[in-house]
């Protein structure tokens, strides 16, 4: 479903993203973990279209992101790490908002929306503003939002921070439900216990390289660690 | 307190250089020289009316002195409205001071505001004052201790009104937490606030229309008393004496007559109203932190998302097919529900219908007069139409101008989406273009009281106008598109940048070339300048939209 390769993304001088190479398939959950400043939100921004890579593809379902980006940006819902929205909008409108941008027609966003609002039991707040909002609850309305229209593949910026621990269990459990149902997530994240539990394969970038990439028993390996060792542990060998 | 917060101040301000120091120092520099020229033309322009009226002895006097009322009662009007709007969200919803606040020196907060409210509106004032009564100096033989005087007392009435808007607000936010302390749900809220200043600030205006109204400039003048040398001043003192500005205009009257005495006195006398002022400030901002904290509950506490309105708002976003349509209600809806912007919208509204009305007072004080309209048809329709170019240049400067770069974080929502960048320029032209041609139709009827123009001519006025202001605002929105600021998200701050200037210089420029254009046509039917400028705006928009999408098909977020 994406295929990344020799991704080099640069700012002015600096290189943020340095000939990153990964592949995720269908059902595949692959986790981006790193310090940082070592490129990780970088890289999902370019997968998601929002900045232009210097080198390098980006291959969304077969379709170029730089080339063809309104085709392969059909295919991907992105939850940002920042959800920043309208103050003045209600949640409601945003759904409908974003599923008219992503060409969904009123019946079927209409019925979609009142099925997804009680995952994370939104229905008595979508009418009330987003400047009334907590940050958690933003964050549940950009989760909704990136699921609205069934997209391919999910680019999932630090999806726990700012949720209370039953929201942050919802979204794990929807993520991995999503890639069980064929579809592939690239999840970018610090919370490491959560890579661990829902990745099929996890990638340790520092300093916009790929360090190594793999399951978690390849990790190991690479960081000769034992079996009962976590992530954290090998986290802290491969980027010291 | 205040000399921390000073440094703090100038350190941002030197921190602003660090940055593109070039640019920013060109941009300073050139805001410096549009300003130097604003100030030349001011007085240049003064001087050569401040002559005419200075040759004739009979109104002489009573003319400079009406002038001098009528600019400081609008400049009041001006201050006071603008630092109502900057006072209902700095003083009660500004997060910028929020240490401030949690401090022991909270109360510190609403002088801090005063302060830098009184600078804000004092600069740009000074600009127009000072040339202006330099004028009169070099016209009139103001001396120099009533120069001194004179401009003194222009700074106090500047002080006044920012004094009086605070004043209102906190007195306003006081009945508010009186009258809901035993409410469950607080009356003091944003929303509340706001409306009761709306409200109060219509009602002062109310009043000051009802005084100017009906008044019939040939009996107000005398201009048919034969048997004096000098008209009676009384009709300007009982037009004015209500007003503050009343004392400031007095005072410039007395220094114009070396009778500084009385000139000294009514600054005195202003001043003492100041220092009233004062007192019941100081009074009401034993309160504030108390109003402050129940404002920020109130913030959370407001829902009005299902009122009618917003329903029908929710509905034609939640119908919508197309992406076009999608952002074309988006712009709508944050463009209703943004509080502040809305406030600025009504207050350029407000200078909008000034100069409205003054043109209706002047066409019906001048009623039945040989020297009336008939006399000007196509020099008033030329000013008539830079007018209204001028105030749609002011609306695409603060709204359209901006509404990329203030979108800069929430750019993530459309960036990702399957939609073409130039999907969204699009939108945003319909909608702010409709908006703003309608304003100007609206505003061009009104005007059009002051013209007689025939039937074909006014279609072509009204053409004219639609084309000019589809031209200013894809020209303002392309320049916030294709020089996006990376900075800052204040559209305030966004329009005092370079591209910002460049629009205005551009705009006013291109009104001027239409107004002539049209006056050729109208006065001597001439149609060339004419159809040079419908030419030239056509290319400007096809040639502006071209750019900015290709400057938008590369954008990063």
């Amino acid at each position: 479903m994406l295929k990344v390769e020799q991704l080099t993304k640069k700012f002015g001088d600096s290189v943020a993203v340095d000939a990153v190479n990964f592949t995720i398939g269908s059902g595949e959950v692959f986790s981006l973990i790193g310090p940082n400043s070592s490129g990780k939100t970088t890289i999902i921004k370019t997968i998601a279209g929002l900045l232009r890579p210097n080198k390098g593809q980006v291959i969304i379902g077969g379709y170029d992101i730089a080339t063809q980006p309104l085709l392969a940006k059909s295919l991907i819902g992105y939850i940002p790490d920042e959800p920043s929205l309208w103050s003045g909008v209600t949640g409601e409108e945003f759904l409908h908002f974003v599923g008219a941008l992503y060409g969904m027609d009123v019946k079927a966003r209409t019925k979609k929306i009142a099925e997804l609002l009680p995952i994370f039991h939104l229905e008595d707040i979508q009418k009330d503003y987003f400047e009334n909002y907590s940050r958690g609850n933003k964050q549940k309305f950009s989760i909704l939002a990136a699921l609205l229209h069934e997209p391919k593949l999910l680019l999932v910026d630090e999806p726990i921070v700012g949720l209370d621990p039953e929201s942050a269990g919802t979204a794990r459990a929807l993520f991995a439900e999503f890639a069980r149902n064929g579809g592939s997530v690239l999840l970018v994240t610090h919370t490491l216990p959560v890579a661990e539990v829902i990745s099929t394969k996890i990638g340790v970038l520092k300093n916009g390289s790929l360090l190594c990439s793999g399951t978690l028993e390849e990790l190991r390996l690479e960081a000769r660690l034992k079996d009962h060792s976590t992530l954290e542990d090998i986290y802290a060998v491969l980027t010291s | 307190m205040f000399l921390l917060l000073a440094r703090l101040h100038k350190e941002r301000f030197f921190r602003y250089f660090e940055k593109n120091s070039i640019a920013k120092i060109v941009i300073v520099l050139l805001f410096l020289v549009v300003l130097s020229f604003l100030a030349l033309g001011v007085y240049a322009s003064l001087k050569m009316g401040f002559r005419h009226i200075a040759l004739d002895p009979f109104f002489r006097e009573m003319l400079i002195f009406y002038v001098v009322e009528l600019f400081l009662l609008v400049s009041f009007i001006l201050v006071l409205a603008s630092a109502l709007i900057t006072g209902i969200f700095s003083l009660f919803r500004g997060n910028g001071e929020i240490f401030l606040m949690a401090s022991p020196e909270y109360d510190a907060k609403p002088a801090f505001v005063f302060v830098r409210m009184f600078f804000a509106s004092l600069w740009p004032l000074l600009v127009i004052i000072l040339p202006a009564l330099l004028a009169i100096h070099h016209t009139f033989g103001l001396g120099s201790v009533g120069f001194f005087l004179s401009l003194v007392s222009v700074m106090v009435l500047v002080a006044f009104a920012v004094l009086s808007a605070i004043v209102l607000l906190l007195g306003i936010a006081s009945v508010l937490h009186f009258l809901g302390r035993k409410r469950s749900s607080p009356l003091l809220t944003q929303r509340n606030l706001t409306w009761i200043t709306v409200g109060a600030f219509l009602g002062m205006l109310a009043f000051v229309w009802e005084r100017f109204r009906s008044v019939n400039l040939v009996e107000f003048f005398q201009a048919r008393l034969l048997t004096k040398d000098v008209p009676d001043i009384t009709p300007i003192l009982e037009q004015f004496d209500m007003f503050p500005s009343h004392l400031p205009a007095l005072t410039i009257f007395f220094s114009l007559r070396s009778e500084l005495i009385e000139a000294f006195f009514y600054l005195f006398v202003l001043i003492l109203h100041f220092l009233i002022g004062w007192i019941i400030f100081a009074v009401l901002r034993r309160a504030y932190l108390f109003m402050w904290q129940v404002s920020q509950e109130g913030v959370s506490g407001e829902k009005n998302a299902s009122s009618p309105f917003i329903r029908l708002e929710t509905a034609a976003l939640a119908r919508a097919e197309t992406p076009l349509r999608a952002i074309f209600f988006k712009e709508y809806v944050t463009f209703m529900r943004n509080p502040r912007g809305m406030l600025w919208f009504g207050f350029i509204l407000v200078i909008w219908g000034i100069q409205s009305a003054s043109s209706f007072v002047l066409t019906h004080g001048l009623r039945g007069e040989p020297v009336s309209v008939s006399a000007f048809p196509p020099f008033v329709s030329m000013l008539a139409f830079a007018g209204i170019l001028y105030f749609v240049a002011m609306f695409v400067l603060r709204f359209a101008f901006p509404s990329f770069s203030i979108e800069r974080k929430r750019a993530w929502v459309i960036g990702s989406a399957p939609v073409d960048l130039s999907t969204v320029f699009m939108s945003k032209l319909f909608f702010f273009a409709q908006l703003f041609s309608l304003l100007a139709i609206i505003f061009s009827f009104f005007n059009a009281s002051v013209r007689v123009l025939a039937p074909i001519e006014l279609l072509i006025f009204f053409a004219t106008v639609i084309l000019a202001v589809f031209a200013i605002t894809t020209y303002g929105l392309s320049l916030g598109a294709i020089f996006p600021n990376n900075e800052t998200d204040d559209p305030e701050m966004l329009s005092t940048t370079l591209p910002g200037l460049a629009f205005i210089g551009g705009a006013l420029l291109y009104s001027s070339v239409g107004a002539f254009g049209l006056q050729y046509l109208f006065k001597m039917d001439i149609a060339w300048p004419y159809a040079i400028f419908v030419l030239f705006s056509c290319l400007v928009i096809w040639a502006l939209i071209r750019t900015s999408k290709r400057s938008l098909a590369t954008r990063e977020f």
